[in-house]
């Protein structure tokens, strides 16, 4: 290259650096970027130091082993802070950054295709620049996308001068390690954005590997081949530091990631969300992002939908990449517009989705194809190939023509890319919902309040109140904030706690369990559960926005009196409308030893009620985190209710069947129903049989309504199926698998006589088909009887029954919570409790008082226990059905009769229970309404089925918190007055599941030790056990409990406690240094390592292949 | 004109979908998608019937932009967008030959 071919590059990239100037007219006087899902630090060098370890403190600690690949990204964050720049020039220098980056990135593969024209460059510069993809992208500056999306282009050039041989394998496999190394799309979870460069990459191998092998140049394909496998191997080896740790947690984990993201089919519903209108011709028109038709407070998607001017524009993008493959001549420049031709095609396809007419095929992939599940997000991931592709065809059609008009259109066509793409010179894009903005003035306060808590000790945890609406999950500030990100997280890497996507399961019980005991000023749970969380201060955000939905409330002032009622916790200080107060009794340590650890048998679910006894006063175990010891002691049981139903059960839904018995294809429905694998568990082996019980049954009735025979073979084949599952049920093991297992297998039965009912006396009036159906019902009958002794308890309205295990016998008193049977107090009648079919006490219904109801005390024995609470009455109200007016009257083809249901309380549920003889009708509807001031909502809709005989409908609803009335409405098109008075009769009552526990009469002190510790860093504590320590010892930690923490220099057992921590057990005394550590740490080291060579190797390949002028 | 060989495989196809909708499982998981299958032999025969020309397609396909480029701007965006399929299938035809073509050069 001369010297005017260097001069000519810098001009040119000092034009592009020029363009990139843009996100200059985003930023206003004071104004940040941050908010929703844009993970801007507010405090950069605190960020990525946080980001530089395997384990960051905030919230109750979490491993960051999943996301090291975040690093470069936070790295380029804060280098500009680093430097002494300002926050918000740090934003700026950052935005302008990845803005030429992306523009220079293109500009490489232009300068590869065509080094000679400018402006063929330009319009792929500024197409690749200037579109909606990558705007959709800046709304909350994804750098992940970014940094895979400025990928694609590089990696592509580099495979072209491969092939072009201008440069070596190993030197293309280096470089491209190198830039996967750089933009590694955020690491592992960014991996997914790569789907362009994999779609470009795979038409690559594909396209040149046809066109090599039909000229017989297997050398050049070898060469691709090669180029390809060793790019992957020193990128892998490059990306080390985050992809070996993140491999060794993976191993064990898929399976779960995949079941939290809702299984397969949770991934397909969410991509047919972002498919919804990916159509062909959206995508051809550069269109089809999800937020542009389903937001209607969208920035700018609605004038693009509807004005014909831009309209017209849109097409005209198709319209020249089409003409493109038709306009260009010349070989070597053909040969790239077919190859990016079918890379647009392919782009096309891939970003589409699961949208029709091909979409079965990609829902296919992600069933089928192992991995493929990650492309959740199909356009997200796909799209950037299409717009690689789509830029440079269009720069091929542009550069076709003759130098004059060339330049002319070229000119003209640059003028309207950026014309078109109006909004990213306004801005306004930051604004996704009316008051809330990614582009916000971030009150100072909270900048004194980061400052603050930065200076808190490590181990400090602050609660931050209000919550957030736990149907939400983001926090939300009346400044115009709103994010899953908790705001102090972008401030320190300190521990502050609140409720949203980042606790798991057990702490946000906990956590829910102290909101709840501060709203209602609960000082001795407070106390509990700050001691538990080991929380240190509370800060009170009064810019909170509380008028949202929630199942819970939020009004500031509630939780503010519970903080200043109870005395348990001091104002410490004040930043604007943040305040903190400080908890007054000494907080735990963060590492402690106890002699004992008690063990409480609950599910996480009910810690909101143990933690509310005071017999739970420390540290303990739950069961179900460790099997059996006998040093435990039980101080607490929580029964589980087996007929506290909490939602009505789902409908029985009988299988279409198109193939019936006698049919020629019969047999091979019965050969795939054996060839598939039988569950061997007695359990699954019921539910199994059950399931094809719906299919025989079906197939009787539809030969019942077909007028075809039924034969001795067709009901024998559904009597064995019910003997099948007497004798499972029969070797079911576990008394209360047993007792769940009858209640499911009673219903599905229930709903396979209903099902078969209407046909006697229709279809069945006599004779040997009469017969046979007898034996069905008679069978049917017989297995009920088996179950009987299991299911009449869970079937008794005032009775619930509970069960429970114990390791060791004790004595317990056994207690009920009060509030749950307040609506009792007024039933003359007692309660009594029972414990295994023998009656303990009976309890008048006025001793119901104060927050617990003793029930007595009992010795139980080790084993499996049942305890049975009759209630005085089941609390229903009999209500009259009147004619009502609903949205189902209206045309007057139905006529409906029912009552309205009031007053209702929020967080109860409602049993209604409708007996009825449906004689009349098929289209027979029970339905359900809440109602919320002028609104109403439908919340059921079952069909009651013909019957001749009295039948019963029992449906539960959780209704919402602002509702205050319900209506239920029975319609058909015949029904009248005096059929509404006579065939039906409804009841409709508060469902009382009353909650009970047993508290141990026997509840020996914990002593608690302190255990002195170093902190060396987040991953390492050094530790010593006080010489007094008596064994064995429990040393407690109270992160997030994590398999990878492990305690070296002693044997000792790990073990959650408290439901959400780290302990261990330590048998005798150590003989070595104790070092708590976490092993993640170890692999990300390892990880650096081989990144540091293979780092290192690449540039002395890539030096010597420079000094050898192979470049 | 189609072949007679073409005629006994095509009706030997037609004849298995035919038996498809009686087969389990397929005809569960393939019957919603066989009018594609159906459109694939429509699109034979009718390309089999007359004297192709891929230039005739290429042609067509820009007829067919412009009827969705029409119908998008009377918002009958459905429509408009069966449109693009149609585009869309044109278009690989397109790529195809034009591949094919490529090599052969």
């Amino acid at each position: 290259m001369n010297h005017h071919s260097w001069k000519r590059i810098a001009i040119e990239v000092l034009i592009i650096f020029l363009l990139s100037l843009t996100p200059l007219l985003w930023f206003r006087s004071g104004m940040l970027m941050v908010g929703h899902d844009l993970v801007t630090p507010l405090e950069p060098k605190t960020f990525l130091e946080g980001r530089l370890s395997t384990w960051n403190n905030q919230f109750f600690g979490r491993s960051q082993v999943l996301i090291l690949g975040t690093i470069p990204i936070h790295l380029i964050d804060a280098i500009p802070s680093l430097l002494g720049f300002s926050l918000q020039a740090t934003q700026k220098i950052v935005y302008i950054f990845w803005f030429f980056l992306i523009g220079l990135a293109a500009y490489v593969l232009a300068h590869v295709l065509k080094p000679r024209s400018s402006l063929f460059k330009f319009i792929i510069v500024l197409f690749y620049q200037f579109n909606f993809f990558i705007l959709q992208g800046w709304w909350i500056a994804e750098k992940s996308k970014f940094s895979a999306y400025i990928a694609t282009p590089l990696i592509i050039a580099t495979f072209f001068l491969v092939r072009s041989e201008t440069l070596s394998v190993l030197a293309g496999a280096v470089l491209n390690s190198f830039i996967l190394f750089f933009l590694n799309a955020g690491g592992l979870y960014g991996m997914p954005l790569y789907g362009g460069l994999f779609i470009a990459l795979a038409c690559f191998l594909i396209f040149f590997t046809i066109t090599n092998v039909y000229v017989k140049n297997f050398h050049a394909i070898r060469r691709m081949l090669l180029l390809t496998a060793m790019t992957g191997i020193l990128a892998l080896l490059m990306n080390a530091y985050f992809v070996f740790p993140a491999f060794m947690k993976l191993r064990t984990q898929l399976t779960t990631n995949i079941a939290q993201a809702g299984g397969i089919s949770g991934i397909i519903s969410w991509a047919s969300v972002i498919s919804a209108n990916t159509s062909f011709l959206n995508l051809m028109r550069l269109q089809g992002i999800a937020e542009w038709y389903d937001n209607p407070q969208h920035p700018y998607a609605k004038i693009f939908l509807s004005n014909p001017i831009l309209i017209v524009v849109s097409f005209l993008w198709p319209l020249m990449i089409f003409a493109s493959l038709y306009v260009v001549r010349e070989r070597t420049r053909a040969q790239f517009v077919l190859y990016f031709f079918f890379v647009y095609l392919l782009g096309l396809f891939f970003s589409a989705g699961t949208h029709p007419p091909l979409g079965f095929f990609y829902q296919f992939l992600v069933e089928k194809i192992p991995g493929f599940i990650v492309f959740r997000s199909p356009y997200f991931k796909f799209a950037p190939s299409l717009f690689l592709s789509s830029a440079v065809l269009i720069a091929f059609f542009l550069d076709s023509f003759s130098l004059r008009v060339r330049k002319i259109a070229s000119i003209l066509f640059l003028g309207v890319i950026v014309v078109y793409h109006f909004p990213f010179f306004t801005g306004n894009f930051f604004e996704w919902r009316s008051g809330y903005s990614t582009r916000l003035w971030v009150p100072a306060y909270v900048f004194d309040f980061g400052k603050w808590l930065r200076a808190q000790p490590s181990s400090s945890r602050i609660l931050m109140v209000p919550p957030n609406s736990p149907d939400l999950d983001y926090s939300l500030y009346t400044w115009g904030y709103l994010s899953f990100q908790a705001l102090p997280t972008l401030l320190s890497n300190n521990s502050v706690v609140i409720n949203n996507d980042q606790l798991n399961t057990e702490e946000r019980h906990l956590v829910m369990a102290l909101y709840d005991a501060i709203a209602t000023a609960d000082k001795s749970k407070i106390e509990r559960l700050i001691s538990l969380l080991r929380i240190s201060h509370i800060v009170v955000t009064s810019d909170t926005n509380t008028n949202i939905l929630s199942s819970i409330p939020l009004e500031l002032e509630r939780y503010i009196k519970g903080i200043a009622s109870t005395g348990l916790f001091e104002k410490e200080r004040e930043f604007g409308q943040w305040h903190v107060w400080r908890v007054r009794q000494s907080v735990q340590e963060l590492l402690f030893a106890v002699n004992r650890l008690p063990v409480i048998d609950s599910v996480q679910e009910d810690s909101a009620l143990y933690m509310s006894h005071p017999v739970v006063n420390g540290p303990f175990i739950l069961r179900s985190d460790r099997p059996a010891d006998p040093h435990d002691s039980t101080i607490a049981v929580v029964p589980q209710c087996v007929n506290c139903f909490k939602k009505s059960k789902a409908a029985v839904i009988f299988p279409e069947r198109n193939i019936l018995p006698g049919d020629p294809f019969y047999g091979l429905v019965l050969l795939s129903e054996r060839l598939r694998k039988a569950p061997v568990d007695p359990k699954s082996a019921i539910y199994n049989a059950l399931g094809i019980s719906l299919k025989r049954m079906s197939e009787v009735n539809e030969m019942l309504f077909a007028q075809r025979e039924l034969t001795k073979d067709i009901v024998d084949r559904y009597l064995d199926l019910l003997t099948s599952i007497e004798k499972n049920f029969e070797h079911v093991s576990s008394p209360q698998d047993k007792l769940e297992v009858a209640g499911d297998i009673a219903y599905y039965l229930r709903s396979e006589r209903n099902f078969l009912r209407p046909n006697l006396g229709k279809y069945l009036t006599g004779g040997p088909q009469t017969v046979l159906i007898g034996t069905i019902f008679t069978a049917i009958h017989r297995t009920e009887n088996v179950l009987e002794s299991f299911v009449a308890p869970l079937n008794n309205p005032t009775s619930r029954l509970y069960y429970f295990s114990l390791d060791t016998p004790g004595t317990f008193e056994i207690l009920l919570r009060a509030s749950d049977v307040r609506e009792l107090k007024e039933s003359k009648t007692p309660m009594r409790i029972t414990v295994d079919e023998s009656a303990v006490s009976e309890i008048p219904t006025d001793r119901i008082a104060g927050e617990w109801v003793s029930l007595g005390v009992r010795s139980v024995e080790r084993g499996f226990h049942t305890l049975t609470l009759t209630l005085p009455e089941d609390i229903q109200t009999s209500y009259a059905l009147q004619p009502v007016e609903t949205e189902f009257t209206a045309r007057q083809e139905n006529t409906c009769f029912g009552s309205n249901v009031a007053p209702i309380a929020s967080g109860k549920l409602y049993k209604t229970i409708l007996r009825y003889r449906n004689d009349f009708s098929d289209d027979l509807i029970f339905f359900a309404w809440e109602k919320e001031w002028d609104k109403e909502r439908l919340l059921a809709a079952v069909r009651l089925p013909v019957s001749p005989f009295e039948e019963k409908t029992e449906e539960i609803f959780d209704v919402s918190p602002q509702a205050d009335t319900m209506t239920i409405a029975v319609c058909a098109p015949n029904l009248t007055n005096e059929k509404a008075e006579k065939q039906f009769h409804l009841a409709v009552g508060e469902a009382v599941y009353p909650s009970i526990l047993l508290t141990s009469m026997r509840v020996e002190p914990i002593i608690f030790r302190p255990v002195p510790y170093q902190t060396k860093s987040t991953t390492r504590y050094e530790l010593e056990l006080p010489k007094s320590t008596m064994y064995p010892t429990t040393v407690v930690f109270s992160e997030r409990f994590d398999p990878w923490w492990e305690l070296r220099g002693t044997q000792a057992q790990h073990i959650k406690v408290n439901g959400y921590a780290n302990a261990w057990t330590i048998e005798r005394p150590p003989t070595e240094p104790l070092v708590l550590s976490y092993k993640g740490e170890r692999f990300f080291r390892w990880g650096a390592v081989i990144s540091f060579v293979t780092i290192t190797a690449g540039m002395v390949i890539f030096m010597r292949n420079w000094r050898r002028k192979k470049l | 004109m189609i072949s007679q060989k073409h005629l006994v495989w095509l009706s030997i196809l037609i004849l298995l979908t035919l038996l498809m909708r009686d087969l389990p499982y397929v005809n569960v998981i393939v019957i919603n998608k066989m009018w594609i299958f159906y459109l694939l032999i429509l699109l034979f025969v009718a390309l089999s019937s007359i004297k192709f020309k891929v230039s005739l397609v290429a042609y067509t396909t820009v007829f067919m932009f412009l009827v969705a480029f029409i119908l998008t701007l009377l918002q009958l965006n459905f429509f408009a967008e069966g449109i693009g399929i149609l585009i869309y299938f044109s278009l690989w035809i397109i790529l195809i030959h034009k591949m094919v073509t490529f090599v052969r050069e």
